[in-house]
């Protein structure tokens, strides 16, 4: 672990994307995209919803592969790597998804004990006290036994989080984790997305389209739209930006750049069809 | 939980072992699990009727073996037989003769043993059981005809199938020149 | 017209690009270094849910169609008065053609809707992708323990069908219609041939698991990640499986008995 650390000084960006281009079909979703992601901060990608943010977590993730492009997590291009070196790589992100992803058969306990077990051969009560850590640092030690079915939305994320934590990787993927969630939850993530970055120094990437809760622990910002990045930079630059779809955004307006209407023929003529 | 799935997947195991040795026991003749000890003999008939592979072979009413296969050898049905390798004593000169069981069953050959052609020389029965045939020296003399039935041996002493269309219409047509010669 | 071939043409292409999907899928869950240690209590899990849970529909349906078998053939039997062979034609029909097949069905029906409705609902809730990122192979890890108790339980299925089925004719024949049961066995005993029934009916047997499993957690790991797509993938495994079963069945008895 210690030299999966060292390792990963060399490298300024912990992620790094260039001219990456990743087409559904014949619908391209991102088209020669750029994004840096410093070690150790927060950032924060956001965007309208359908826009493809899940994507970028699973291309960075290695779970799609680009058309083209490069994306270098820690200098390794992630889609030209060897599904062993991709797994191994893999060891050291991981990723907090919307609905959580518990393993619905297991205890929560169970589920933050399940990475360890895969990877890491410790005897049991090492690892009954790794679990148990993890779970505190989450505050859902008590809840150790209870199945994921028995848990609320926000217990669940919190319990994936620790579960995304419990190989102490080195990024974390957050995508959508404030996504449903009623204010106390949601201030709940907010101090634990926080609190991780800043007393493990882990590198997190927050997708999300929630503005006032993602800007108030981001580093730094992205916003994507039309397949690309439109807008980058902390939250003062951002609020600052004069780009019009960049204020439509933030501010939550109705009508922009991004139309109210879903493209359709004059309105007139439609109407006028039924009558004649 | 987890103790409970192991004893239900056991006694599940076990029930299924229990059905498997059923069927082999049970249900299967254990007798024909020993393929391998059959040995092999030919024989040609004029017609073999509506005989099968896998049709029995009886001495007697008791099965000892079964047809392999039928082809056709010169143009002749040439049938393949594998007998039980407990029955090696059956006389060389035996016919085979294919018989129907029941008025409408199936068809099986049945063999009418001759006789032993050792025991017509001086040798007794209970002496040439204990000798193998083809390392007895006294029986070389007739080497090209074994003394029993043996491996690759070919029968040549058989009488057809009787073809029950062929018997009536031999039959009405006998039965059709008695009248003629009347008339 | 050639619309129709283009369609015809499209169609083809994409069985055979679904056929190689799903063969990419079982090659990367079956290959590979064993690690027994891990997998032990995974297989044991799910022996559980494929085998023990489909033992009870298994059981009675055994039993009821060795009954329903028994007492048809005795009414036909009797015509002829062969009732003696009672046993024989019980034995032989489950063994040959009934066991095989109908445990198949009901195990694609049981076993086989809950293994694709369970690996499409994973996929919903990212279960799967989540296994991925924490770099642990679900091919691994949620496809072969599921594909090798399909594999064993169908055949260990069948033969409990058989034993219960040829029981359930010996109840009716012997206990209830009075046929002695010296018969009864020694029919059976007389015309079931080890290898020529037997063991072509575990080949059947192991036929059917390989594809009903198959067909199953493909459907499942295929299926879109909705409600509908989850409830289409059952739907669609249920009517493949048996398709597949009848079919393949008749080509495994041409090849066995003619």
């Amino acid at each position: 672990m210690t030299e999966l650390k060292s390792n990963s000084t060399k490298f300024d960006n912990l992620v790094e994307i260039h001219d990456m281009s990743f087409y559904r079909g014949a619908r391209p979703i991102y088209k020669n995209m750029n994004l840096t992601v410093p070690k150790g901060k927060i950032i924060a990608i956001m965007g309208p919803s359908g826009i493809g943010k899940t994507t970028l977590l699973k291309l960075i993730g290695g779970q799609l592969k680009p058309q083209s492009g490069k994306i270098l997590f820690d200098g390794e291009n992630i889609p030209t790597l060897s599904r062993s070196r991709l797994y191994e790589v893999r060891k050291r992100m991981s990723m907090l998804f919307q609905s959580g992803a518990l393993f619905t058969d297991l205890t929560v306990f169970e589920n933050v004990a399940y990475p360890l077990r895969e990877h890491l051969n410790l005897p049991e009560p090492v690892l009954r006290n790794l679990v148990l850590m993890k779970l505190q640092s989450v505050g859902l030690r008590g809840a150790a036994n209870l199945m994921p079915s028995e848990l609320s939305g926000g217990m669940a994320r919190r319990a994936a989080l620790a579960r995304a934590i419990a190989l102490d990787p080195d990024l974390i993927m957050f995508d959508e984790p404030f996504a449903g969630q009623d204010p106390i939850s949601m201030g709940v993530i907010v101090k634990l997305i926080a609190e991780i970055n800043q007393s493990l120094g882990l590198t997190c990437i927050v997708v999300t389209h929630d503005v006032n809760e993602v800007l108030s622990i981001a580093d730094y910002a992205y916003i994507v739209a039309e397949k690309h990045i439109i807008a980058g930079g902390t939250s003062e630059e951002l609020r600052q930006n004069d780009d019009m779809r960049v204020k439509q955004f933030l501010e939550g307006l109705a009508d922009g750049p991004v139309p109210f209407h879903y493209p359709a023929e004059d309105y007139l003529t439609d109407l006028s069809r039924g009558i004649s | 939980m987890s103790r409970k799935i192991e004893i239900m997947v056991g006694f599940f195991m076990i029930i299924a072992i229990c059905s498997i040795l059923f069927l082999c026991f049970r249900v299967t003749d254990v007798s024909t699990f020993s393929q391998n000890s059959t040995y092999r003999v030919y024989a040609i008939f004029d017609n073999v009727g509506g005989l099968k592979a896998r049709s029995p072979i009886k001495i007697g009413g008791v099965v000892i073996g079964r047809i392999a296969n039928i082809t056709l050898k010169n143009y002749k049905p040439y049938v393949t037989m594998d007998i039980d390798a407990n029955y090696d004593r059956i006389p060389s000169n035996s016919s085979l003769s294919i018989k129907t069981s029941g008025l409408l069953g199936e068809q099986f050959i049945a063999i009418s043993l001759g006789i032993a052609k050792s025991s017509e020389n001086e040798l007794d029965i209970e002496d040439a059981q204990d000798r193998g045939i083809n390392e007895d020296p006294s029986v070389n003399f007739e080497e090209k005809i074994p003394d029993y039935f043996e491996e690759g041996f070919v029968i040549h002493n058989t009488s057809p199938a009787m073809v029950i269309e062929d018997l009536i219409g031999q039959f009405l047509f006998s039965s059709g020149n008695a009248k003629d010669k009347k008339a | 017209m050639l619309n129709i071939l283009a369609r015809i043409g499209q169609s083809g292409i994409n069985f055979i690009a679904l056929f190689g999907q799903a063969g990419i899928m079982l090659f990367g869950a079956l290959v590979g270094k064993p690690e027994f240690k891990k997998q032990f209590p995974l297989w044991v899990k799910q022996f559980y849910f494929v085998g023990v849970q489909s033992l009870t529909i298994i059981v009675v349906s055994g039993l009821f169609i060795g009954m329903v078998l028994a007492l048809q053939g005795y009414f036909i039997l009797t015509t002829f008065s062969a009732e003696a062979s009672l046993g024989m034609l019980v034995a032989l029909a489950l063994l040959r053609e009934l066991g095989p097949v109908v445990a198949g069905l009901l195990f694609a029906g049981r076993a086989g809707s809950a293994l694709t409705a369970e690996i499409g609902l994973m996929k919903a809730t990212e279960q799967l992708s989540s296994m991925e990122m924490m770099a642990v192979d679900p091919l691994r890890r949620i496809i072969a323990p599921r594909f090798w108790a399909g594999f064993f339980c169908l055949p260990f299925l069948t033969a409990i069908f058989i034993a219960v089925g040829i029981l359930g004719g010996a109840l009716v024949g012997v206990d209830w219609k009075g046929i002695d049961s010296g018969f009864f066995w020694s029919s059976i005993q007389n015309n079931v041939d080890w290898w020529h029934d037997t063991v072509n009916c575990f080949i059947k047997s192991f036929a059917f698991s390989i594809a009903a499993t198959w067909i199953a957690l493909f459907n499942g790991y295929n299926s879109l990640p909705t409600s509908e797509g989850i409830s289409k993938a059952t739907t669609s495994t249920v009517v493949y499986s048996s398709l597949v079963i009848l079919g393949l069945d008749f080509i495994l008895t041409s090849l066995m008995f003619s």
